[in-house]
């Protein structure tokens, strides 16, 4: 969307976070055996940097905790997920990993049908653990990272340990970057097997970045994904589409509030996370290792999952669904002589948000699950106006038998375009289009729609949903009257993440 | 390093790793300012050798510097959709209400459009900056025959300290004919 923020707060970030360069050595535990360290591969899932307290930690160590994928995931109550432990790594002096996973190795119920896999990255050191969970995709630009690539920055290569140095992709579709904060192994560039839904739609391949801090007030934040951009979705009562042949206007009641960035209260809310004891899945692997029936280089090369390893002696099971919650995805912006179209075919993508704790009822954000729109849900509704799309997602607590700990994940979707509630219409004047009244046709998809914090509520816990403007997903209008098209951006209509017609 | 060397022989993906460091050559790259997505625009009523404007399309440079536009062509043309004229006009403030629309039934001489301008030289600037700064791309296009045209986007070509660059833009564009409902965005309304 932007030229540069999000590297820029990445730094801004990074450089809190490593005011001082002391490292924190990691405590000993009579379980401890280092996890190997390698810089970013092509393999590399998940990378990112480790501190505490803004400190940077050498010898934390995460692992990647595949979930099933597709249909696997959706189980009903009661049944163990069996997850499967596919990657593990340290961090070296300066705090960073690089959890290496081959594709190749991964057995078929932890990928999906388009080679996608559902991970929870568990990151400890001494007695604190915290979470985040994560939809790898594969990987289909070409987009090289490390080499000669520009370092923190767009333009200027600068210190920033730990994550030094840090790398600034160019979208290979657009101008938005993002960021790599983790070095390439000896230095060479890469291409990434695996990547984001979100660095895909930007046009860049670019596996997911972590900044974990496990300090007094743990939290983990996506480098890509600030939440400060994250919008609020104030619905009103429930609207219908327009029935063919009748004409549209606006309720006469108030609207509902416009939709606003979540503030930066609730920005820094989703970055927290819960903290929970070391569970014994890093014992249980670092055992593996210490035994040798584990090497480093089987980590390292990313073929743990071909070891068939539970994580340790714990079990995930299905403990409560919550079928059916509502999810708010869309802002749909029009007007009588410009009707919007909505379609969400088989495949669509929705980023939904997890959450991790649920002690005393209360949740933590935890990352999200990238699902798809189920074969034959397929759904278009014409003639809609001023509403917010509304679906049907079904989430599942799921409990670990070892320590307790609960994730509230999103397991499935159910119908995409289940009703529409009225939306405020935001009056945008960045630039405006002119389309001509029963001659002009618009159609958008490929792109990313904007997040809405909160789009799902679910067992008192607020969740963030997203959907993209993928080529199953899209938003159309037929004008039947002159309409101006108007956008949020000053750099055009095109480039907007808000689009809404009104009267020309 | 000893992971490298394994994967180059094992995942395909590593094959190339070394060849790809060009990206990030001195030299500037044409962007776009954000994430448009794919888009298509349809005029349902054209007239056949009628010029249209397209316009509103911002590029800026990923650093600075200066590229040379060469050339501007259609993506997947059919029905000899072609690029008759392109313009680069410098924006250093929002398009506001200065940008060209979709579809505006005229030439770039009688929009007072001048074609002179073959150089880029804005840097794009972080969403939210008080400083704007890109170069808006206009394309001149027509219907030549009697059956609808189309594309699937556009390709800008240029080059920038010695090579030459692409930059896709994809945006399709589809001049529909009275008598060819053939394409799927000249069918009905709905």
């Amino acid at each position: 969307m932007e030229p540069f923020p999000r590297g820029w707060k990445l730094l801004s970030v990074t450089t809190a976070i490593t005011a001082s360069l002391q490292v924190t050595a990691a405590p000993a535990h009579v379980d401890d055996v280092a996890f190997p360290y390698s810089g970013m591969t092509s393999r590399s899932v998940v990378s990112g940097v480790v501190a505490a307290d803004g400190v940077a930690v050498q010898g934390a160590d995460v692992l990647a905790i595949a979930y099933p994928a597709g249909d696997a995931l959706d189980v009903p109550e009661g049944t163990d997920l069996g997850t499967l432990v596919v990657g593990a790594a340290g961090t070296d002096s300066l705090g960073r990993f690089s959890v290496n996973v081959d594709p190749s190795a991964l057995p078929a119920p932890y990928v999906d049908d388009r080679g996608r896999v559902h991970l929870e990255i568990a990151i400890s050191h001494g007695d604190r653990e915290v979470h985040w969970t994560t939809t790898a995709v594969r990987s289909s630009h070409a987009t090289p990272i490390g080499g000669t690539a520009e370092r923190c920055g767009a333009y200027v290569r600068r210190d920033c340990d730990p994550g030094d140095p840090v790398y600034v992709v160019p979208g290979m579709g657009g101008s938005e970057r993002l960021v790599v904060i983790v070095g390439t192994a000896g230095g060479r560039p890469v291409l990434p097997l695996w990547s984001t839904a979100s660095s895909e739609a930007a046009g860049a391949s670019v596996p997911r970045q972590l900044v974990v801090d496990l300090g007094a007030r743990p939290s983990v934040a996506d480098a890509n994904d600030d939440p400060a951009t994250w919008v609020t979705a104030p619905a009103g009562e429930p609207v219908a589409p327009v029935p063919e042949g009748e004409a549209w206007a606006p309720p006469a009641t108030p609207p509902p509030a416009p939709s606003r960035p979540i503030g930066a209260a609730a920005a820094l809310e989703a970055k927290l996370a819960e903290a929970t004891p070391r569970s014994p899945a890093f014992p249980a692997i670092a055992a593996a290792i210490r035994d040798r029936s584990l090497t480093p280089a089987q980590i390292t090369e990313g073929r743990m999952a071909a070891a068939g390893r539970s994580p340790g002696p714990c079990v995930s099971r299905v403990v409560k669904r919550h079928n059916g919650r509502e999810e708010t995805y869309m802002g749909v912006y029009a007007w009588s002589g410009a009707l919007a179209t909505v379609t969400q075919a088989d495949g669509a993508d929705h980023t939904l948000s997890v959450g991790t704790g649920g002690a005393h009822g209360k949740w933590s954000s935890s990352g999200s699950l990238t699902l798809s729109v189920r074969v034959g849900n397929s759904h278009t509704v014409s003639r809609v106006a001023d509403a917010w799309a509304i679906g049907t997602v079904n989430y599942g607590v799921i409990a670990n038998s070892c320590d307790g700990r609960r994730n509230l994940v999103p397991m499935s979707l159910g119908d995409p375009i289940k009703r529409f509630a009225r939306a405020y219409h935001p009056a945008l004047k960045a630039q405006c289009i002119t389309l001509y009244g029963k001659s002009s046709v618009w159609d958008k998809d490929q792109a990313r729609n904007v997040r809405i914090g909160g789009g799902v509520t679910v067992a008192g816990f607020s969740a963030s949903a997203q959907s993209g403007y993928d080529t199953r997903s899209k938003l159309s209008f037929r004008p039947t009257k002159l309409t101006r098209l108007c956008g949020n951006r000053s750099v055009g209509v095109r480039l907007s993440s808000i689009i809404e017609a009104h009267k020309g | 390093m000893a992971c490298l060397i394994l994967l180059s022989a094992a995942c395909p993906g590593c094959a190339s790793e070394g060849a790809a460091d060009g990206l990030y050559s001195a030299s500037p790259r044409l962007v776009e300012p954000g994430d448009g997505g794919r888009q298509s625009f349809a005029l349902r009523l054209t007239t056949q050798g009628m010029p249209y404007l397209f316009g509103g399309f911002a590029v800026c440079l990923d650093k600075a510097g200066a590229v040379e536009v060469t050339g501007v062509e259609f993506e997947n043309a059919a029905g000899g959709l072609s690029v008759q004229a392109f313009a680069l006009r410098p924006f250093y403030r929002g398009f506001g209400e200065d940008g060209v629309g979709w579809g505006e039934p005229k030439s770039l001489k009688r929009r007072g459009i001048s074609t002179a301008l073959r150089t880029v030289t804005q840097v794009c600037q972080a969403d939210g900056s008080s400083r704007v700064e890109f170069s808006e791309v206009v394309l001149q296009t027509s219907r030549p025959g009697a059956v609808s045209a189309s594309s699937s986007g556009f390709v800008i070509t240029y080059s920038s300290g010695g090579s030459e660059g692409r930059f896709r833009v994809p945006f399709g564009i589809t001049l529909c004919a009275p008598a060819d409902k053939s394409l799927p965005l000249c069918q009905s309304q709905t």
